[in-house]
């Protein structure tokens, strides 16, 4: 009796199956079941496939035992009820592809508002202050009494702002916007 | 049913109910769950009402739904593993003695394990065809496939399923190799 599956095992494997979950019998059974008179290790490997098959059903029986709840169709009513969700008529898949539209379409306004330089449109800060003038002029100065003296170079004061290393007061440095601005605020030394 | 007809449509969840729930507690093992997916199916079906047609039956189309939400739920682990049995094992049954009964459920569990450990695949034959006791060409309804696609893989899930038992001490302690039992019955001298 052979103890080890071989090819010819697998051959009668399929109708060793159908025979243990009760299925008809066809034309390969008969030689299937001579096959397992004659193989140990056929025999032990369906023996344990039986085994499987009876807890497999034992379990369903189990299954086959519990019922729905009774109350199911007072929740389902509920919901069957309900009415249906708005959606867009030609649904979720246009909905980015519009967005992206929109949001193009807005920067375009934007930067079509937005002033050239050389020809070229230029970013909101860079282009607003280059068409005001607006160049932000700062000196540091230092002195032998630790003083920071911040001046524009067509300007010719110089004014104190505060000691070196006091970076608390440097919202008083100032930018030139034109002769004879002056900042608003100045800080001298204490 | 494809009237907005809530009787004729409460008349179709009575008569389907009990097999879809079947299915779903085969599969997810939990009770609630399956209550939930079968909320969710008929819900589907109601939806879909106006796609059914008549002279086709529904239960292949209400199984493929419901075998999805149980594996997207699976899928999210979102379900309790309370072993099958657990509310069947509360049920009043005199016969059976209360230790047997703790035996019984007990291997219930480690079959559910088993179940659960399988690919989807095999799962959804080894519930529609064990548990749930549809014929082979029903089952390869309800999953689309040829009936020698549900032979192949119930061959595959069972192999699977009897080295999973086999490998549990508790299962293989009654439901061993052969041999095996009367050898723990009768150790040798």
């Amino acid at each position: 009796m052979n103890t080890l599956m071989s090819r010819g095992c697998l051959v009668h494997r399929a109708a060793l199956f159908d025979f243990v979950d009760g299925l008809p019998r066809s034309q390969a059974t008969r030689p299937a079941l001579a096959h397992l008179e004659r193989c140990r290790a056929c025999e032990d490997d369906l023996a344990g496939i039986v085994r499987t098959v009876a807890a497999l059903r034992r379990l369903g029986r189990a299954v086959g035992a519990t019922e729905p709840p009774g109350d199911g169709w007072v929740n389902l009513r509920s919901t069957a009820e309900r009415p249906p969700e708005r959606r867009w008529a030609t649904g979720g898949s246009v909905a980015g592809p519009l967005l992206a539209l929109s949001i193009v379409t807005a920067m375009t306004v934007h930067l079509g508002g937005l002033p050239r330089v050389d020809g070229e449109f230029s970013g909101p800060s860079t282009a607003v202050s280059r068409l005001d003038g607006f160049e932000p002029k700062v000196l540091r100065l230092s002195s032998p009494d630790r003083t920071v003296y911040a001046s524009a170079p067509d300007t010719a004061s110089a004014l104190p702002l505060a000691p070196d290393g006091d970076r608390g007061n440097l919202a008083g440095i100032w930018a030139q916007s034109g002769p004879g601005h002056r900042p608003a605020r100045s800080v001298s030394k204490a | 049913m494809q009237a907005d007809d809530l009787d004729a449509f409460e008349a179709f969840f009575i008569r389907h109910r009990t097999l879809i729930f079947r299915t779903a507690y085969g599969l997810t093992g939990d009770r609630h769950a399956a209550e939930e997916v079968l909320q969710d199916t008929f819900a589907r079906a109601y939806r879909h009402r106006a796609t059914l047609l008549p002279d086709r039956s529904p239960i292949p189309w209400l199984h493929r739904v419901a075998l999805n939400l149980c594996y997207s739920r699976l899928d999210r682990r979102r379900i309790r593993a309370e072993p099958i049995g657990e509310s069947t094992a509360r049920l009043p049954d005199a016969a059976v003695e209360p230790s047997e009964r703790a035996e019984q459920h007990e291997l219930r569990q480690i079959v559910r394990e088993g179940i659960a450990s399988l690919p989807v695949k095999h799962q959804g034959v080894v519930v529609l065809y064990y548990l749930n006791g549809l014929s082979l060409q029903e089952t390869a309804d309800v999953l689309d496939v040829r009936v020698g696609t549900v032979k192949s893989r119930l061959h595959y899930a069972l192999t699977n399923l009897r080295n999973h038992l086999e490998r549990d001490r508790r299962f293989a302690h009654d439901y061993g190799p052969l041999g095996q039992k009367e050898d723990l019955e009768a150790p040798p001298a």
